[in-house]
């Protein structure tokens, strides 16, 4: 009897090993639990911090964290210890830097038996008021918003081939 | 008892830190195993390392692979704190002479464990 292959194929971005992989790496490194809302694009806050990296694969994605300093400030304060009012730009962009880092290596390790086998880019962020990444109208993607007492986050997952 | 993180992330320097004041000791930072070399020449002793992996210029395994030559650190343990959970890179750090290895996301308590750990249970 032939033992069926342990792989999975997914048709569309596997988004939701990627929210998976953000609530796990959120609640251990910092104890918050996020839920995952309706994105009324009405109520999302000016994103001031994008952290990104590319997963580089047969099916090779960017990955980006959305967010604001107002909900980046709390996440890295119960990160590290340190009060939120000590906490300077570089601190907050290098905390969701290091959060996407998690996200991607989380994930990684969540699809490595199937058609999204990937290696991970630098972790970077893009950061400023009001900023957005603008991507061609027919590319796929998948977008999550997590909240948790104050906390905004948007995570978005573009398929790049 | 004087321990050392090398991560280029200061708030992971800042999480390993927190976690090792708890526990009573002192931890020492560097943003690059070259750095980190410089501080192992230095006039501290150094008695447990934190090491991220992925660090740009000489990264984490090279830099172990490094003082496991050196008769002077070679004794001293070292926990990988990493991205790197491929089972693959766990048995490449294994090889190379980790001590210990924790993946990130890590909790404060796994990390305190790992720290309690690599002491042989001794808290101060």
């Amino acid at each position: 009897m032939n033992k069926k292959p342990d792989y999975t194929t997914y048709e569309g971005i596997p988004g939701q090993v990627f929210v998976a992989a953000l609530r796990e790496s959120v609640e251990r490194m910092s104890g918050f639990v996020l839920n995952v809302v309706k994105n009324e694009s009405d109520t999302v806050p000016v994103h001031e911090i994008i952290g990104a990296m590319v997963l580089q694969g047969d099916n090779a994605l960017l990955l980006t964290l959305e967010t604001n300093k107002c909900s980046a400030a709390p996440l890295v304060s119960f990160m590290t210890g340190i009060e939120t009012a000590a906490l300077d730009d570089a601190l907050l962009n290098d905390g969701i830097t290091e959060l996407i880092n998690m996200v991607g290596g989380s994930a990684r390790a969540r699809l490595e038996a199937s058609n999204y086998k990937f290696y991970l880019s630098v972790p970077f962020t893009i950061a400023g008021e009001g900023i957005n990444i603008v991507v061609k109208k027919r590319t796929d993607s998948f977008t999550a918003r997590l909240v948790c007492d104050g906390i905004d986050l948007m995570l978005r997952l573009y398929k790049l081939s | 008892m004087k321990m050392l993180t090398i991560d280029d992330s200061a708030v992971v320097r800042k999480i390993i830190g927190a976690a090792v004041e708890v526990l009573g000791h002192d931890c020492l930072e560097a943003e690059s195993a070259q750095d980190a070399l410089n501080l192992l020449d230095g006039p501290e002793t150094i008695e447990l390392i934190f090491l991220d992996w992925n660090m740009p210029g000489m990264n984490g395994l090279e830099f172990l692979k490094t003082i496991k030559k050196n008769d002077q650190f070679k004794h001293i343990p070292v926990v990988m704190v990493t991205t790197e959970n491929m089972p693959e890179s766990v048995i490449e750090a294994v090889r190379a002479g980790v001590s210990q290895y924790i993946t990130k996301p890590f909790s404060i308590e796994e990390l305190m464990k790992k720290i309690i750990d690599s002491l042989g249970g001794e808290v101060n």
